[in-house]
C-alpha cells in the first residue's frame, strides 16, 4: 500500500526533502514504517496519521498520511 | 492578533493589546526570549520549524483550555525561522480579572506547549548547530 510521509527537523534534513510517498507493507503500523525509513536513527518519536497525534503500534492503510514527530523544542 | 505560528518578528505589544478589555484588571505578557548560552556553550542565533497546520491548532486548543480553567482571555504567538539573541520566539499574553488567573493560566500556556505544540528548536553556534528537544523529550 502506498503512505504519504510527512518530515520535520532533523527527520526533515535526514530524508532531504519535507513529504515523499512510500510503499508499505499491508498492515505497517506507524513505528514499523519509521524504523524501516530510519533504520540508524534510533529517535523516540511521535507520530501523527492524517494530522492527529497516534501511537507508533497504529496500523496504517492504503492512502494514510503519516507525520513523523521529532522530540519537540518550541518556547 | 490571534494565536498561531508566524514568520518574522513579533509584535510583542499587538498580542498583548488584543487581551484588553474593560473586564480585564490583570494584563500580563511572557516572552520566551533567545539566550545566548545553552549548557555552557556560546549560542548565536536560534531558528525553530513548525508543523504550522497541527501548531496552530494546538496552541488554539491550550487557550481554549486556559480559557475555561482561568476564566481568562489567552493568546499565544510562536516564530518560525531564525531568531537573533534577546528577540522573542514565543509571546504569550493574558487578560483576565484578577492577577492571580492571569499568572496561572500564562504559566499553563507555556507548559503545556513546550509538551505538546510540534514545534523544533535548532541553536546555531559559531561552529556548527544542533537540534534542540524540551526536556524530558516529547511527544
Amino acid at each position: 500500500m502506498l503512505i504519504r510521509m510527512r518530515f520535520f527537523a532533523v527527520l526533515r534534513e535526514r530524508a532531504g526533502r519535507d513529504r515523499e510517498s512510500l510503499e508499505v507493507p499491508l498492515g505497517a503500523t506507524a513505528a514499523e514504517v519509521y524504523t524501516s525509513r530510519f533504520p540508524d536513527l534510533p529517535l523516540r518519536i511521535g507520530y501523527a496519521r492524517n494530522g492527529e497525534l497516534c501511537a507508533g503500534e497504529t496500523v496504517l492503510v492504503d492512502g494514510d498520511e503519516l507525520a513523523l514527530l521529532p522530540p519537540i523544542g518550541g518556547g | 492578533m490571534q494565536t498561531g505560528v508566524i514568520e518574522g518578528r513579533i509584535d510583542v505589544r499587538a498580542v498583548t493589546d488584543a487581551v484588553r478589555g474593560p473586564e480585564h484588571g490583570a494584563v500580563l505578557t511572557f516572552e520566551g526570549v533567545a539566550r545566548n548560552t545553552f549548557e555552557g556553550r556560546a549560542v548565536i542565533a536560534l531558528e525553530y520549524e513548525a508543523w504550522a497546520e497541527h501548531a496552530t491548532r494546538e496552541l488554539a486548543a491550550i487557550c481554549a483550555e486556559a480559557e475555561a480553567t482561568f476564566g481568562v482571555r489567552a493568546i499565544i504567538v510562536h516564530r518560525t525561522g531564525r531568531v537573533e539573541i534577546e528577540e522573542p520566539s514565543v509571546v504569550i499574553a493574558v487578560g483576565a480579572g484578577h492577577r492571580d488567573g492571569a499568572y496561572q493560566a500564562s504559566r499553563y500556556c507555556i507548559e503545556q506547549l513546550k509538551t505538546r505544540v510540534t514545534i523544533w528548536k535548532r541553536e546555531i553556534y559559531a561552529d556548527g548547530s544542533a537540534w534542540i528537544a524540551n526536556p524530558p523529550g516529547e511527544p
